[in-house]
């Protein structure tokens, strides 16, 4: 009984092999190219991709019960939007570019790198259906060595996941709006700030450090230093010659106020 | 408020199949790195240790390199795994995910013959 059953094992594992040989080589031949992909050579994820397709299609000849369709197939979506269209695939492999943005800091990890592939700027797509094993594929744009993002032993893809979609575009949003107000806070700094001799300059601290001046000279007599230069006896009899300094030290609160109000009042103006 | 901090799991339905009913499944979205596949002659990938205890759980990582011809398979520590995948890698990386929740085939491993205790075959 025993030599029956290794004998069959045997054989059928011989069949299987043949199988699977026969149709992936066929399936190979009939189409070198898959969909827009220019990829003729078969990958590791190409090969996983149609073998789990071919055992899928004739799991009857396998030792499986039921078919491993999702083991090392991920299916995805993206809605159809703004200049993008309706997409569905199944994927083994997420092929990923790192940007130089995200390799140059340093402080980018690997979801940074998957939140620009899903989240591009031709449409957000999502995973409907999660697949066991999942190969990313990461490569610098910059085309140094390596990956360039920090890889994470361990990661949550929820934020990928389609019952999450609209909470995620929702948050994707303002975190771009709080990107671009804080870019615009810090070229806005940058105007208010100039170098001089080495030593930097905030226009508000100009300010204060000129009503700190103003507000002790506010108030008593200007005198014309010219007119003593002249030597004319009884220059500084002549009233006429005497003025009083305004008070402008309140304008220049003002000012101050109205200066800080649009250095820190954006995120005030844009999200209320 | 943390953006996308969202569940580690979401839960699907299967359809009712036969006398079988509906079910609720949940799957898990999280996935652990596994290996990683540097180039053609470095590839790092890891094997369970102590898998069905959760107190002695590892992840045991390899690290195999065929630079001179032969294969040189050595245990390596995580973190030269990180660093090796961030930096080398002259056409990038292929990491490899396994999700978390996956179920993991352990073999029951038997102790050497010479500690097994045979059953004891009584004369009729």
């Amino acid at each position: 009984m025993g030599s029956e059953n290794s004998s069959f094992g045997l054989q059928s594992n011989c069949r299987l092999a043949e199988y699977l040989n026969n149709a992936l080589r066929n399936d190979i031949w009939k189409a070198k190219q898959r969909g827009d992909s220019t990829q003729e050579e078969v990958s590791a994820s190409t090969f996983l991709h149609r073998w789990t397709y071919i055992v899928e299609s004739n799991f009857q000849r396998t030792y499986l019960t039921t078919p491993l369709s999702s083991f090392f197939r991920a299916s995805i979506y993206q809605p159809p939007g703004e200049g993008s269209l309706e997409l569905r695939e199944t994927l083994t492999e997420i092929q990923t570019w790192v940007s130089k943005n995200l390799s140059d800091p340093g402080v980018s990890t690997i979801l940074d790198a998957l939140e620009d592939t899903f989240w591009s700027t031709a449409g957000s797509a999502c995973i409907t259906e999660f697949s066991d094993v999942l190969l990313i594929n990461l490569k610098r744009e910059d085309r140094e060595g390596g990956a360039g993002v920090e890889i994470l032993p361990k990661m949550s893809l929820a934020r990928f996941a389609s019952d999450n979609y609209e909470q995620a575009q929702t948050e994707l949003r303002m975190r771009k709006g709080i990107h671009e107000t804080l870019d615009r806070l810090r070229k806005r700094e940058d105007s208010l700030t100039w170098i001089r001799a080495g030593k930097i300059y905030r226009a508000t601290d100009v300010l204060q450090a000129t009503i700190q001046y103003l507000s002790g000279v506010e108030g008593t007599k200007l005198v014309d230093v010219d007119d003593d230069d002249d030597g004319e006896a009884g220059g500084r009899m002549d009233i006429d010659s005497e003025s009083t300094l305004p008070s402008i030290s309140a304008l220049l609160k003002t000012s101050v106020e109205t200066l800080g109000e649009k250095v820190q009042g954006i995120l005030v103006f844009r999200y209320g | 408020m943390t953006m996308f901090d969202f569940p580690d799991s979401i839960t699907r339905t299967r359809p009712a199949e036969g006398n079988n009913p509906a079910t609720s499944v949940r799957i898990s979205t999280v996935y652990l790195l596994r290996g990683v596949i540097v180039d053609q002659i470095i590839t790092f990938f890891s094997q369970w240790e102590h898998f069905s205890n959760p107190y002695k759980k590892k992840l045991i990582w390899f690290k195999s390199e065929f630079t001179s011809g032969k294969p040189d398979v050595v245990v390596v520590d995580e973190g030269e795994v990180l660093t090796i995948a961030r930096d080398r890698g002259l056409e990038g990386v292929i990491t490899v995910y396994v999700r978390e929740d996956l179920p993991e085939t352990a073999e029951k491993v038997l102790p050497p013959m010479y500690l097994r205790v045979m059953p004891l075959l009584l004369p009729i």
